[in-house]
């Protein structure tokens, strides 16, 4: 985002959003498996950011961080528990054969019966295409923590949703 | 198949598919929460309360002035007072516990005894200014 920052807030908020935001409320969302939560931290991250005098060359690295500390105090003050909405966690990354309603159900329980900390590394490293040392320097833990998690998910995932490609029968779970 | 064959295609699965996208509503409402702020809210709250600083003061002190004062708590002279024979006023009641305290350590008494404390029974004579106390022996 080279050049002077808008003058107008409103501008910069306009300019910021349209880089981050969306792919901030996807974080958000895999975080809280909530997309009110989700819509809420957002919103709240981008008021501080924009009150707090922060640089758009410094917001990224802030924004993705803010949203992270955000979500995880959401999941701690008790807001994303209770009754799970309706909406779809997860939508086809394209118009493809794939998107079959069943598997993403499958799927969609399946992540949010993992620990948000696995959650966390699979959205990052699946989804979002992070590297293993780019999700360790960003939550500040080790990459061989990253790495045991990421194993763990794709343990758990696989536990919940059995054989991969089976999808369509009952997910079943082996862990008590 | 590998477990890493598993994990390989559980992978391949998972990139078919991502987390849902904000909410169109989203943008405007971050952008609206962007707006500056108007300063006129904040003056007029500021004139509010500066109004209420100097005006609560006088409010209170007008309303105590205003509240009936009961009577004093009884103090220990008053009480004194009330034993020795009845109505007397403070003043005079704590001379009167003055007095018995200081004739009583005038008095000789016996070894190992404490000295006898005699409290005068007073009479009080009279309404008012003019009310005059007696001691009676």
């Amino acid at each position: 985002m080279p050049g002077a920052p808008p003058d107008d807030p409103r501008t910069l908020a306009g300019l910021l959003y349209d880089r981050y935001g969306a792919a901030l409320y996807r974080y958000a969302l895999m975080l809280t498996t909530r997309h009110d939560v989700a819509a809420d931290v957002v919103h709240d991250v981008f008021r501080a950011v924009l009150t707090s005098g922060v640089t758009p060359e410094q917001a990224g690295p802030y924004l993705w961080r803010a949203v992270r500390n955000r979500a995880y105090s959401a999941l701690r003050s008790r807001r994303t528990r209770g009754e799970v909405p309706l909406e779809p966690l997860l939508v086809a990354a394209a118009p493809a054969p794939a998107s079959d309603p069943a598997l993403r159900l499958a799927l969609e329980r399946a992540l949010r019966e993992l620990p948000v900390e696995q959650r966390e590394v699979v959205h990052l490293h699946a989804f979002e295409g992070r590297t293993f040392q780019e999700i360790a320097d960003a939550a500040a833990i080790s990459i061989n923590t990253v790495a045991a998690r990421y194993r763990y998910a794709l343990g758990h995932l696989r536990q919940i949703l059995g054989p991969v490609g089976h999808a369509d029968e009952a997910p079943r779970r082996t862990e008590p | 198949m590998t477990d890493h064959e598993l994990e390989g295609e559980l992978e391949r699965m998972l990139t078919e598919w991502q987390p849902a996208g904000p909410p169109p509503a989203l943008r405007a409402r971050v952008v609206a929460a962007a707006a500056p702020r108007r300063l006129w809210p904040l003056a007029v709250a500021a004139a509010v309360l500066a109004a209420v600083a100097v005006t609560l003061p006088r409010v209170t002190d007008a309303l105590a002035a205003s509240v009936p004062v009961g009577p004093a708590p009884l103090t220990r002279a008053a009480a004194f007072g009330v034993v020795a024979g009845g109505d007397v006023d403070e003043a005079m009641a704590a001379r009167l516990a003055d007095g018995v305290v200081a004739e009583a350590a005038q008095r000789p008494g016996r070894a190992g005894e404490a000295p006898e404390v005699r409290v005068p029974v007073l009479e009080v004579h009279g309404v008012g200014n003019d009310a005059g106390v007696e001691e009676r022996p």
